[in-house]
């Protein structure tokens, strides 16, 4: 009952604005790989669309509404689950999506992105990101491989590409951002 | 409301729609979920991540999966299920 590619999209359908997000979405992905998709339209103009994907035979479901972009939904699914991910930039989340396509990491536990992915995402080289970095493509390329990570290096790593390290503790009845370290003021003051 | 209203009464969890869905009470489908359906003035249509609920004017439901096999259905208030 929702709308399949390729067939007519109704008045109602057209009169709301999807902003050619998800047109541009989809040329991203079919630009690079097989592409099949079925489109639901929400009911009230700010309302979520509901893209169900097949990408080079993996399934994955995506969300895109106007106040918060594309919803990436890669854990199993849940009843009311949240987006595991949020994108705002539809050639960016199309990468992505290529990504997970390729890794089969839908539905597993792994699917979160590795520094590397993100580096991919933002189309920076090793080489780039060195240079950011104060360092050489070497280190750059160690780095991505190690398994254990000072939080320092990758506030610095994110930060090189142009984005911000963020901790959260997850509780079952308490959540919260934190800080990896006292803040000044209280190291000076103990 | 009744959903609600329940819950309120024997999940233990406060409402709390604006989290995330899955924290271990039921909710009503959000407005935000409806989709149209196309020749279907007679039924609401909502989309999750996981499924899909439709609900007839006289009050029948059924959930399906995402891959649209049959989760629940209830009938309405004349015993008539809902057909897609």
């Amino acid at each position: 009952m929702g709308i399949r590619e390729g067939r007519p999209v109704r008045d109602k359908t057209q009169a709301l604005d999807r902003a050619g997000q998800i047109d541009e979405l989809l040329a991203a992905l079919r630009a690079e790989a097989s592409v099949e998709v079925e489109i639901e339209a929400p009911f009230r103009e700010e309302g979520l669309w509901w893209l169900q994907l097949e990408i080079d035979g993996a399934a994955l479901d995506v969300s895109w509404q106007s106040v918060s972009g594309f919803g990436l939904y890669l854990s199993s699914p849940e009843f009311g689950g949240r987006p595991d991910e949020i994108c705002n930039e539809a050639g960016r989340c199309a990468r992505r999506l290529l990504q997970l396509a390729a890794a089969g990491r839908v539905g597993a536990k792994d699917h979160v992105p590795t520094l590397k992915d993100v580096r991919h995402l933002y189309g920076v080289s090793q080489v780039e990101l060195a240079a950011a970095l104060g360092t050489d493509q070497a280190h750059v390329s160690r780095l991505e491989r190690r398994a254990d990570l000072k939080v320092s290096t990758i506030r610095d790593y994110v930060s090189a590409l142009g984005g911000e390290l963020e901790l959260t503790v997850r509780f079952p009845d308490y959540s919260a951002a934190i800080s990896p370290a006292p803040q000044r003021e209280a190291v000076d003051a103990a | 409301m009744t959903l609600i209203e329940v819950e309120d009464e024997l999940s233990g969890l406060p409402y709390d729609p604006t989290t995330p869905l899955n924290d271990g009470r039921m909710y009503p489908p959000q407005e935000d979920n409806r989709i149209q359906l196309e020749g279907r003035a007679d039924l609401r249509g909502y989309r999750t991540r996981g499924h899909r609920i439709y609900v007839s004017e006289s009050g029948a439901i059924l959930i399906t999966r995402r891959d649209r096999t049959w989760v629940f259905e209830k009938a309405d208030r004349f015993g008539t299920k809902l057909k897609l």
